[in-house]
């Protein structure tokens, strides 16, 4: 029998955080199930960065729990937490490219960290990517050196 | 009054202990990751932790080899001032050595890297924060301790004894120097005088404090660094704490080693 995929993918539980007397999650409870896209609203200091920051691991709740494809982001063991990391895709207000690394290193870096293939493979499939969205020839530029939509892509 | 001066300096000592324990964990984290991490499949990256070295020690051989070397020449003249008075001026090579070697190498070596490399850490890492460098590396499940905080470590812990062995060599030369031009002494008459008065246990002493001083300067700058919060106000506050608390540290650790060699005997 195959292993059942929950269909929440992102599941939080009650979450509460706060920063000295505020209190920017207040028990808050969230579900986003596969295939759907949430946008989330609110002005500003009403927590939206904090929770986007704890659904992705980055904030620890004072209480509560995230649950990612069923598994606890902030009890997970490292190995499934880096398992589950290699999954997750976040794209960065100000892209957060690593801007002493040219774009090719920065496509390059999850391979070279996570994967053992060769570096002529690794090459190729770095251009490949960043042929896709039209990058092919700012391979050795720096992110420092290309405009923000650019960086965006 | 008093009451707020009791709670300013309770406010100041908590932060003097949280700083000091996060110092301690990142010590802790950053050592497990260097010597445990390699045998648990995170590998040190060799390759990024040269280049690193040679930032921290390469770049840093001219300056430190000036400093070292006008250090050795003040010595050489100030305690031959102070030792023709006593007709004891054939003492001067053992004591330009012994201080060089055991105190002043290490100490200068260990305060010019940590103002030009400690502060360039805590720059690098506090923009690296800002900008949501650390953050992107901690989504993708690449460990910030482990690909910033362990090559830096790493490269200080080899690049500074050796900038401290070269700093020994330049320094005396220093006062060899003196020795010929000034005070018309011998070169083979002080050379012999210096290695007469060196044992191991000198240079160990210096090359032990480079060790510990490269520990300091290594994790005060990646704290600092890694604790910047935002903006670009925050980096420049934490360039110079990471200078300021690394001389501090680096002076209280040599205080504390030295005690350890003079107990020992």
């Amino acid at each position: 029998m195959g292993q059942t995929i929950p269909q929440a993918q992102i599941e939080a539980r009650g979450l509460i955080k706060t920063y000295g007397e505020r209190r920017v999650l207040d028990g808050l409870n969230l579900n986003v199930n596969r295939g759907e896209t949430l946008v989330i609203l609110g002005t500003s200091g009403s927590g939206k960065s904090t929770l986007l920051r704890t659904l992705i691991g980055l904030e620890r709740p004072d209480a509560g729990s995230v649950l990612i494809q069923g598994i606890d982001l902030f009890s997970a063991d490292g190995k499934s937490l880096k398992t589950l990391r290699c999954r997750m895709g976040v794209a960065f207000q100000g892209g957060a490219l690593f801007g002493s690394m040219t774009l090719a290193e920065n496509i390059d870096l999850p391979l070279s960290e996570f994967t053992r293939l060769p570096v002529s493979t690794r090459n190729i499939m770095t251009r490949i990517k960043l042929g896709m969205v039209g990058l092919e020839d700012a391979v050795d530029l720096l992110p420092s050196q290309i405009s923000g939509g650019m960086l965006k892509k | 009054m008093i009451s707020a001066l009791i709670r300013g300096v309770g406010r100041n000592s908590l932060g003097l202990l949280a700083e000091a324990g996060g110092l301690w964990q990142l010590a802790g984290t950053s050592l497990n990751r260097l010597f445990i991490g390699p045998f648990q499949g995170d590998p040190i990256r060799f390759r990024h932790s040269t280049l690193l070295m040679v930032k921290a020690g390469y770049d840093s051989l001219p300056l430190a080899s000036l400093i070292a070397l006008l250090v050795g020449m003040i010595m050489a003249l100030q305690s031959a001032q102070q030792l023709a008075e006593v007709g004891a001026i054939s003492l001067m090579p053992k004591l330009v050595a012994a201080s060089i070697i055991r105190e002043l190498a290490p100490l200068l070596t260990a305060i010019i890297v940590a103002g030009r490399y400690g502060s360039a850490i805590a720059a690098e890492l506090g923009t690296m924060k800002v900008s949501q460098e650390i953050d992107a590396l901690t989504v993708m499940g690449v460990n910030p301790i482990s690909f910033l905080v362990v090559p830096r470590l790493l490269a200080l812990i080899i690049s500074l004894p050796c900038l401290v062995l070269f700093s020994d060599f330049v320094g005396v030369t220093g006062g060899l120097m003196i020795a010929i031009g000034v005070l018309n002494l011998g070169a083979r008459g002080y050379m012999l005088s210096t290695f007469d008065a060196l044992g191991m246990e000198d240079l160990a002493m210096g090359l032990v404090k480079a060790l510990v001083f490269a520990l300091i300067i290594a994790l005060v700058s990646c704290q600092q660094g890694l604790k910047t919060e935002v903006g670009a106000e925050q980096v420049g506050q934490s360039t110079t704490a990471s200078v300021v608390h690394s001389i501090v540290l680096i002076i209280a650790a040599d205080l504390f080693v030295t005690t350890i060699f003079f107990l020992k005997g």
